[in-house]
C-alpha cells in the first residue's frame, strides 16, 4: 500500500521500555534475574476491588472482579522475597536505577527534576501483586538528534517490570504469573508525537535503543525492550499500541495501523452512505437456537443481533488476516468472555449450511442488506458478548474507536483495553520522596559515557577495526562485551567484532536464539580461542550448540561436538604417518609436497587443530 | 536464632532464616550457601570491647516517657526501643525520645514482632521517629540488636559513626531479604489453595 503519511497527517509517538540490569530490583535486594526451573514457591490470591485512598472503586477493576478470576503466583528463593509476593513493604528506591536513568535523561538532554515521587498505577490483570505499577519521573524535557531532524523527549521514568504471565489453569479461570520479573527495574522513555512515517519511527526507536546501550547498564534480549507506539491520524482517532517487542517490527506495526484506520475510515463513510444511524442498532437479541437444533457446527447455540445494513461491511479486511468483522469478535472476546462470534459476512462456513443461514436471517428479520452476527455461549456470556458487538458497530459508524491495542508478532494489532481514564495514578505512601541533588547530577554529568561518534573513533584507533566493522559494533547491542571480551581473551579484535556483528546476525536469521547464550558464556568461548582449547573457526558452533543447551558450559560444548583438539604429540603422529604414506611422492618432490601433505593431514584435524602449528610440524619433517 | 518454647526439646528455631546445615547421624548437610566461611588466609582481629551504657526499652500503652528521660540523665550511650509492628512508639513518648538524641544518646529501634522487618516509612508514626533521628534495624531481634548496639558503643562514642556501624552488617546479624518460608511451621501458608 502505497501511502502519503505526510499528507494524510500521521502523528506518532513512541514510548521506549528497557529492563535495567543493576546490582536489585527497583524496591527490594532480590537480583533483577529470571528463572526456568519448577517453582519452590507458589500461592493464590484474588483480586478484590477496595476504595482507593480518594474513596473511589476503580470501574476496570470491579468488573475484573467479577469475573471471578483466580491468580497462582510462581517464585523461587533466589530471586524473589516478600516485597514482590506484597507481604512486606518496599524498600527505598534502587538509587543505582535512578542513575541509570538520570544518566540516559542527560544524553538526551532531559532536566532532572529535583525530587523523586513514586506514584502507584491501577493495574488489575494479576499481573502486579499488590494490584498496582509504580512508577516515578525522574527528568523531562529534552531532545535528541536523528538525521537532521530533533525531536523533542518528553520525559523518563523509572517504572518497576511486571509479573510474567506462564499459562493459565481450569478453564482459564486461574492465571498463573511468575513473580521473577516484578521488580525489575525499567526505564520508559517517551517522544512527543512528532513522528511523520513508519520508517521515522523505526530510526527515532533505533537512535534512543543505542543511547540506552550507551549507559552500559540496560538487559539485552527478547523480552527485555517493550515499545509502546501512539498513533494517530486526522480522522481517526489516537491509538495506543502496546508491547511491540523487536525494533525491526516498529515500521511494520505503524503501517497496519495506518491501513486499519484508513479501512475504517471508509468503513464509516460507506455507512453513512447507507443512512446507518447509531439508534437503529438496537440490543434487541433473539434466541436462535431453535435454528440450529439439527446443525453440524458443534460449537452454535445460541443468541443474534441483526446490524441494520451492514451486509458486506464485516468482511472488509482491514490489516492481514484481520477484518472488520474481527474488531466486533475481539470486543466480544474481552467483555463477554466468548471464544468468538459469528457472522453472515462469512457464511456458510464452519460446518453451517446456507439453509441454516437463510433460516436465521428469516429469524433476526434481516433484510439482503442487513448483517447478523451470532454467538454460542451461556446466556449471560451470550448477553455480553452482543452488547459489546452493538457498542462496536456503533463506533463504526464514527470511524475509529480510541483504544488500547496490543502487538503481535506479525505486526498486527488487536483490540486490548478501552483506554484508561487520566486518573490511574495516584501516591505511593510507602516510599520516602528522593532528592535528586545538583552534586549528584553534576557527578553523573562529568561521568556520561561517551558518545557514539566518539565511541566509533576510539574503536578504530584502540582497535584496529575498520570503520564498517567499528560502525556495526557501535550500533549493536555488544559494544560493551566487545571491549571486555577483547580484552580479557586477548583474541583478535576483528575476529570478535566480526563474530558478535555479523555472524551473530547470520545465526539470528538462521533461527539460532542467541539470547540464550549469556555475555559470561562469550567470554567463556573466546577465553577457550586463546588459551588453544578451541580454534577461532569453531566459535559459531560452540555459540550455536550451547544456545540449544542451557546451563551447559564450554567444556560440554567441545566434548558433545567432538571438538577436542589434537596435541603436539597426536598431531607429530599424524604428519609422519601422512608422510609414510606419500613416501614417493615425498622422495620426488621433497619440500615441494609441502602443499599436498598440509591438505592431507588438515583434512583430518581442521576445526580441532591450529593450521600454524601443522604448518610448522610439517616443514620441520621436510627439512 | 530463637529460644522459641520455654520447655521442648526443638526450642531454638532460626527466626528470619533458614537452616543453615543439617546434622543427622552424625552428618553434616549444609543447606544454604548463604554463610561466613572459615578463611584461613583472613586474620583475626579481637575487638572485645562492650559498653553496658545501654538501655532496653519495650513500648507498651501507657509506657512512662520519664523511663526514657531517667536513662539519659543516668548517662546512658544507646537506646535499643522495642517498638510495635513495622516500627512505632506512641506520639506522647516523642519529647523523650527527642530530648536523648538531643544528649547524643543513640535510639534504635527492632520490632516486638518474631518475624519480619521494621519499615518506617509506612505510617506517619515511623516517618515522625525516623525525623527524630531513631535508626531502624531492619530484621533484627531485639536481643541481637541490644547485644550489637553494647558492642557498637564499644568501639565508637560517636553517635555518627556508631549509626553507620549499627546499619553494617557485620556478621549476618541481619539481611535484607526476607524469604516467604522464613516464617512458623514448614510449608504452611496463610492463603487459601
Amino acid at each position: 500500500m502505497n501511502v502519503d503519511y505526510a499528507k494524510i497527517g500521521l502523528k506518532v509517538g513512541l514510548e521506549i521500555h528497557q529492563q535495567l540490569n543493576t546490582q536489585t530490583k527497583l524496591f527490594c535486594s532480590c537480583p533483577p534475574a529470571l528463572f526456568k526451573e519448577e517453582p519452590e514457591i507458589t500461592f493464590l490470591r484474588r483480586l478484590r476491588p477496595t476504595q482507593s485512598e480518594l474513596g473511589q472503586v476503580d470501574p476496570a477493576a470491579f468488573f475484573e472482579f467479577q469475573k471471578g478470576v483466580k491468580v497462582l503466583y510462581e517464585a523461587n528463593r533466589a530471586t524473589s522475597c516478600l516485597v514482590e509476593m506484597d507481604e512486606e513493604p518496599p524498600h527505598p528506591l534502587n538509587m543505582e536505577a535512578v542513575e541509570v536513568v538520570l544518566t540516559a535523561a542527560l544524553m538526551m538532554n532531559m532536566q532532572p527534576i529535583d525530587e523523586v515521587h513514586v506514584m502507584r498505577k491501577t493495574v488489575i490483570d494479576g499481573s502486579n501483586t499488590t494490584g498496582f505499577q509504580r512508577t516515578c519521573i525522574i527528568a523531562s524535557d529534552g531532545w535528541i538528534k536523528v538525521g537532521e531532524k530533533t525531536i523533542p523527549m518528553q520525559a523518563a521514568s523509572l517504572e518497576e517490570d511486571a509479573a510474567r504471565k506462564t499459562g493459565t489453569q481450569d478453564d482459564g479461570k486461574t492465571i498463573c504469573y511468575r513473580i521473577d520479573r516484578l521488580g525489575i527495574p525499567l526505564i520508559e522513555v517517551a517522544t512527543a508525537p512528532v513522528i511523520y512515517s513508519p520508517t521515522e519511527a523505526q530510526e527515532v526507536a533505533f537512535a534512543i535503543g543505542r543511547i540506552l546501550r550507551d549507559t552500559g547498564k540496560v538487559m539485552r534480549g527478547l523480552g527485555t525492550i517493550r515499545q509502546d507506539l501512539n498513533v494517530s491520524l486526522p480522522n481517526g482517532a489516537l491509538i495506543e499500541i502496546k508491547g511491540v517487542q523487536e525494533l525491526e517490527l516498529i515500521s511494520k506495526v505503524v503501517e497496519y495501523e495506518v491501513q486499519r484506520q484508513l479501512g475504517l475510515i471508509q468503513v464509516k463513510e460507506e455507512l453513512q452512505k447507507r443512512g446507518v444511524k447509531a439508534e437503529e442498532l438496537k440490543e434487541e437479541f433473539i434466541d436462535v437456537s431453535e435454528v440450529f437444533r439439527q446443525t453440524k457446527c458443534k460449537v452454535i447455540r445460541k443468541a443474534v443481533d441483526r446490524g441494520q445494513k451492514f451486509s458486506g461491511i464485516l468482511k472488509r479486511e482491514l490489516m492481514p488476516g484481520f477484518r472488520v468483522g474481527t474488531e466486533l469478535s475481539d470486543r466480544a472476546k474481552f467483555w463477554g468472555r466468548v471464544g468468538g462470534i459469528f457472522h453472515t459476512d462469512e457464511m456458510p462456513a464452519y460446518g453451517v449450511t446456507a439453509e441454516e443461514v437463510e433460516a436465521l436471517r428469516k429469524a433476526a428479520g434481516a433484510s439482503e442488506e442487513d448483517a447478523v452476527v451470532f454467538v454460542a455461549d451461556t446466556a449471560e456470556n451470550v448477553a455480553d458478548a452482543l452488547k459489546a458487538v452493538v457498542e462496536r458497530a456503533r463506533e463504526a459508524i464514527d470511524g475509529v474507536p480510541a483504544e488500547t491495542r496490543t502487538a503481535k508478532e506479525d505486526g498486527t494489532t488487536r483490540y486490548m483495553r478501552p483506554r484508561p481514564g487520566a486518573a490511574r495514578m495516584y501516591p505511593e505512601t510507602d516510599i520516602p520522596p528522593s532528592l535528586i541533588t545538583s552534586a549528584f547530577v553534576d557527578k553523573i554529568r562529568s561521568n556520561l559515557p561517551e558518545p557514539a561518534e566518539k565511541k566509533l573513533e576510539r574503536l578504530m584507533k584502540e582497535f584496529s577495526l575498520n570503520e564498517k566493522l567499528a560502525k556495526q559494533i557501535v550500533d549493536s547491542e555488544y559494544g560493551v562485551l566487545f571491549e571486555a571480551v577483547v580484552k580479557e581473551s586477548g583474541v583478535s579484535a576483528t575476529t570478535v567484532a566480526v563474530f558478535l556483528t555479523e555472524t551473530l546476525k547470520a545465526l539470528k536469521r538462521d533461527g539460532v536464539q542467541v539470547e540464550k547464550v549469556a555475555d559470561d558464556q562469550v567470554m567463556e568461548i573466546f577465553r577457550g580461542v586463546s588459551s588453544g582449547e578451541i580454534v577461532k573457526e569453531a566459535v559459531a558452533d560452540v555459540f550455536v550448540w550451547l544456545s540449544k543447551n542451557e546451563g551447559k558450559n564450554l567444556q560440554d560444548a567441545v566434548g558433545a561436538l567432538g571438538l577436542k583438539m589434537f596435541s603436539k604429540a597426536e598431531l607429530e603422529a599424524l604428519v609422519d604417518g601422512a608422510i609414510a604414506a606419500n613416501r614417493q611422492s615425498v622422495d620426488r618432490l621433497g619440500k615441494k609436497a609441502f602443499g599436498m601433505l598440509m591438505g592431507i593431514v588438515m583434512k583430518e584435524v581442521r576445526g580441532k587443530a591450529d593450521p600454524e602449528l601443522v604448518s610448522k610440524l610439517l616443514k620441520e619433517r621436510l627439512e | 536464632m530463637r529460644k522459641c518454647h520455654t520447655s521442648r526439646r526443638d526450642t531454638f528455631k532460626p527466626v528470619n532464616a533458614t537452616p543453615i546445615a543439617r546434622v543427622k547421624n552424625n552428618e553434616i548437610t549444609m543447606l544454604t550457601d548463604d554463610y561466613q566461611k572459615r578463611d584461613a588466609t583472613k586474620k583475626l582481629v579481637l575487638k572485645p570491647k562492650f559498653s553496658e551504657e545501654v538501655a532496653l526499652v519495650k513500648f507498651y500503652p501507657g509506657l512512662d516517657p520519664a523511663v526514657i528521660d531517667w536513662y539519659v540523665e543516668k548517662g546512658c550511650k544507646g537506646i535499643l526501643l522495642e517498638g510495635t509492628g513495622l516500627g512505632h512508639v506512641s506520639k506522647y513518648c516523642f519529647d523523650a525520645i527527642k530530648n536523648a538524641v538531643k544528649h547524643g544518646v543513640v535510639v534504635a529501634l527492632a520490632s516486638q514482632c518474631i518475624w519480619g522487618r521494621v519499615n518506617m516509612n509506612v505510617y506517619d508514626t515511623g516517618r515522625d521517629l525516623l525525623s527524630l533521628g531513631v535508626i531502624p534495624l531492619e530484621d533484627m531481634f531485639p536481643e541481637t540488636a541490644l547485644v550489637k548496639l553494647m558492642w557498637v558503643l564499644g568501639q565508637t562514642r560517636d553517635p555518627k559513626e556508631a549509626k553507620k556501624l549499627l546499619k553494617t552488617n557485620i556478621a549476618g546479624e541481619f539481611s535484607p531479604r526476607t524469604m516467604p518460608d522464613e516464617i512458623g511451621v514448614d510449608g504452611e501458608s496463610a492463603d487459601e489453595r
